[in-house]
């Protein structure tokens, strides 16, 4: 009873900080703003989840698999992606509605985040750098704006958040040395409302202190791989930002290398920064700080703060103020070698013996990372912080030992890794629990009110939903394969359904009353 | 690109070629030869290929982490595509090691360096492929002409721009951008050569080599290999191998590890002990050691066997009849796991960087 007494305050609470889910559905990559991935609903709780059943499965065509975007689902219709591919899908028979198909004409094709959606038109990025808006009742284009330059290898992943009159996007491609940025579009006509260079393009920039010339700020990359998160009282958006260019071979860029793998916080109407903290200061293992900036209101050391948690790719994980972008809590959320603590603004200070090395430096974590792009949550509820994680070495090689290597000059090779969920207690960064995997990779997770936590369990091959507070497996059903998005909930006809990704195909489960 | 605009390009350069047969650069090339769009077509795989290996590359490759795309995409050397699939098992891609060698071999022989390009690999599908030849034929050119104010990497100096992160090149194709810039925007040279009268050649020949030189810096290139790994101490090497590394406890530098300095490069060697369960992606004489497991029922029954799947809910083996067992895992069962790679997991979190290249100095003696 107390619980639920603290859950409704805490919900309460939370009212306030974010528009609530549009018609119970999931209408944003996140569900809410917030990046919290926690849903309020609680028709499925610890108590009834063994009853959980499947209501439909949707396959996409293999070529196109895996499903790694999150699903939107707004009156009552999933909207679900694959690089160059948008479904519209009944989210009541999970029958296809309509099917758009980009003409490519280049683009890595490794994944695409999702859509966004305003009104009756959705957003959805394509591998060949564009950003098209299409009509959600038939999926026929309206207009698309090219945002970034195949012949600089960009392309482009990411999910469009819409803030107001704001369609926000990153780009993405680390092949190149080229400087990433996000950028704000109006979703009615199309046309660029601003765009802000995560790496300085001019002499008086800020950040230039951090590099050793303009013309390595300039090449300097930092993509925008992620979508961002959105707190409106602040009226601040929180960006995150990719590793520095050249990725591995780093002798050219000394320095910092300002705002690359950095939380950002910057204003939706007009682009400009508020503040900046650096995860990963002069990064040399592709260690994008890209991981969901997540935004919860809760109390700190006696007081009530607007705060930001980040589980890193480094294996870092921070709490911050996120009016002021200082840092409240550094911690590690899986054993590291590759730091020597932290600085007085509680940023990692990189081991210069453990950047790479000619004969090879064993480094923890590997080039994927402690975690990496799946989404983690946050519960209010039980103010933890779940993140799916790895612990995992590899030998990190410099291959281009010259002054001045270009790309990547050098890379990670072999390795050896595991996989955990680990809880986090925000007020101090330690894991209050650990659940280990025996299959192997990463998921994107969802907690709820219902003091329930979703999660793959890797090659596995389960969607597995366990309870919250402690960790314990409840229920699990066999996907086939590796959970491959992050998994939803949404409320349809009274009933909440539960919606996750593995592989090529679109598994719905519905409590049946 | 279709096939009859790969023809109408080979014959407009042939025409060239011969108008301009006297330019310096195709003199200096012993035999000079029509550069083409595309590289030679890549010989027949002398390696067999085994029948199921496409679907095993896609089982395996293609539906958890990313499309199969991502890797078909990709174009790299045999020991680049070894060294690939052993990282994707050091992130968690799962298979036997007779798959990952069959995955090896498939992947090796379907997209070499030299396959055809195909949708999907990084920047636009019609950028430009490097023709070697043509490349070769730029170099003298560029050095003669270019280099001193763009360094010999077309890298830049304190003279001249960085070609490989120009614009200007990265938009071109086969001199389109590039031609008219040289001819009429380009600030005069330090040689004798007068920009305004580049040949359609030359600059096509420019045009593959600093396209080449782009491709240099990109993941899978020719020079995208490990360099000198042999720089620790043989010595202090043997003493951790037969005192705080716990390595002679299994190994033996005469038995299992005798003269493996000969069968192995000292990377391998040092990538083949520190993450031996990796190794399954290479071809081997003796099958690889695998996890076993020991289940007591609820019953009490004892089942022994190799471990073929485990998870929260469910353990599965095969035991020594070749019988497939599978037990639901609840509170009563007791499920005890035997990875044979268990000390070198341990080894990760203790071994110092030094000691692991006193190591591989060590274990490269061995002849």
């Amino acid at each position: 009873m107390i619980r639920v007494t603290l859950v409704l305050a805490l919900l309460a609470s939370f009212a306030l900080q974010s528009p609530p889910p549009a018609g119970d559905g999931w209408p944003s990559y996140n569900g809410d703003y917030t990046g919290r991935r926690f849903s309020p609903l609680t028709k499925i709780t610890d108590k009834n989840v063994k009853q959980l059943s499947l209501a439909w499965s949707y396959r996409i065509p293999q070529s196109a698999a895996p499903i790694k975007g999150t699903p939107l689902v707004v009156n009552g219709t999933v909207y679900v992606t694959a690089p160059d591919h948008v479904w519209a899908v009944d989210a009541r028979t999970g029958r296809e509605i309509w099917h758009f198909e980009n003409k490519s004409t280049g683009g890595i094709h490794i994944g695409n985040r999702g859509v966004g959606i305003k009104g009756d038109w959705l957003y959805v990025t394509t591998p060949d750098c564009h950003l098209v808006s299409l009509a959600i009742k038939d999926g026929k284009e309206r207009w698309r704006q090219k945002i970034c330059d195949l012949d600089q290898f960009y392309y482009s992943s990411v999910a469009p958040i819409v803030i107001n009159n704001h369609v926000i996007v990153g780009v993405s491609g680390d092949d190149l040395d080229v400087p990433g940025y996000v950028e704000s579009h109006d979703p009615v006509s199309g046309e660029r409302q601003w765009r802000w260079f995560v790496v300085p393009q001019n002499a008086n920039d800020p950040g230039i202190e951090s590099w050793p010339s303009l013309e390595a700020a300039r090449h300097g990359g930092g993509m925008t791989w992620q979508p961002v998160t959105y707190d409106p009282d602040l009226n601040l958006i929180y960006v995150t930002t990719g590793n520095p260019q050249p990725v591995v071979a780093h002798v050219n860029r000394a320095g910092d290398n300002l705002f690359t793998a950095s939380i950002v916080a910057l204003n939706p109407d007009d682009g400009k920064m508020k503040w900046y903290f650096q995860s990963s200061p002069h990064d040399t293992h592709d260690w994008d700080a890209t991981q969901t900036p997540v935004l919860f209101d809760a109390e700190f050391d006696g007081q009530p703060r607007k705060l930001l948690g980040q589980a890193s790719r480094n294996g870092k994980f921070f709490v911050l103020d996120r009016s002021s972008g200082k840092a409240l809590v550094s911690s590690d959320f899986v054993p590291t070698n590759w730091s020597l603590g932290f600085d007085p603004k509680g940023q990692p200070i990189p081991n210069p013996a453990k950047h790479p090395q000619i004969d090879g430096a064993l480094v923890t974590p590997n080039q994927g990372g402690a975690t990496n792009w799946p989404p983690p949550s946050f519960s209010p509820a039980t103010g933890l912080f779940y993140v799916s994680a790895a612990r995992a070495y590899s030998v990190w090689y410099i291959y281009d030992p010259g002054k001045n290597p270009q790309g990547w000059g050098g890379t990670d090779r072999g390795g050896w890794s595991e996989f955990m969920l680990q809880a986090i207690d925000y007020k101090t960064g330690k894991v209050r629990w650990s659940h280990k995997w025996e299959g192997s990779g990463l998921s994107g997770l969802l907690s709820t009110a219902g003091n329930l936590l979703f999660s793959g369990d890797g090659s596995s091959g389960n969607f597995v939903a366990l309870d919250a507070t402690s960790g314990t497996p409840l229920w699990h059903a066999g996907v086939r394969t590796s959970v491959s998005n992050g998994p939803i909930t949404y409320l349809l006809d009274g009933q909440q359904h539960v919606m996750v990704g593995a592989g090529d195909t679109l598994w719905d489960f519905v409590m049946n009353e | 690109m279709p096939a009859d605009a790969t023809t109408r390009w080979s014959l407009t350069v042939a025409a060239t070629l011969l108008a301009v047969s006297t330019a310096a650069a195709v003199n200096a090339v012993q035999t000079p030869q029509t550069p083409t769009r595309r590289p030679p077509a890549r010989p027949a795989p002398a390696r067999t290929v085994p029948a199921d290996a496409e679907a095993v590359t896609k089982r395996v490759c293609g539906t958890t982490c990313h499309p199969i795309e991502h890797a078909t995409s990709i174009r790299r050397t045999r020991s680049q595509w070894e060294a690939t699939v052993e990282n994707m098992v050091g992130r968690g891609a799962k298979g036997t090691s007779t798959e990952l060698a069959t995955i090896v071999e498939y992947l090796s022989a379907n997209f070499g360096l030299t396959a055809s390009p195909v949708r999907g690999a990084a920047g636009p599908d019609d950028k430009p492929m490097v023709d070697p030849k043509a490349s070769e034929m730029g170099k003298p050119l560029f050095a003669s002409d270019c280099q001193a104010c763009h360094g010999p990497d077309a890298r830049g100096t304190s003279q001249g721009a960085n070609l490989v992160r120009s614009p200007i090149v990265l938009k071109d194709r086969y001199g389109s951008v590039l031609g008219p810039y040289l001819r009429g925007s380009h600030p005069p040279g330090p040689g004798a050569l007068k920009m305004s009268d580049l040949t359609e050649t030359q600059v096509l020949i420019l045009a593959h080599f600093l396209r080449d030189r782009v491709n240099d810096t990109l993941r899978g290139a020719p020079g995208f290999k490990p360099g000198d790994v042999l720089t620790g101490d043989a010595r202090a090497g043997e003493a951790y191998f037969n005192g705080d590394g716990g390595c002679a406890l299994c190994h033996s530098a005469t038995g299992d590890l005798a003269a493996i300095g000969r069968r192995m490069d000292p990377v391998t060697i040092q990538q083949r002990f520190l993450f031996p369960s990796n190794a399954g992606s290479r071809r081997r004489a003796t099958p690889a050691p695998v996890v076993t497991v020991a289940v007591t029922t609820e019953a009490g029954e004892t089942l022994n066997g190799e471990l073929v799947h485990m998870d929260d809910f469910t353990v599965a083996l095969r035991d020594s009849s070749g019988a497939y067992r599978s037990v639901k895992r609840t509170a009563g069962v007791r499920v005890t796991k035997n990875d044979p790679y268990a000390a070198h997991v341990e080894l990760l979190s203790k071994i110092t960087d030094k000691a692991i290249h006193d190591v591989v100095a060590y274990l490269e003696t061995l002849k």
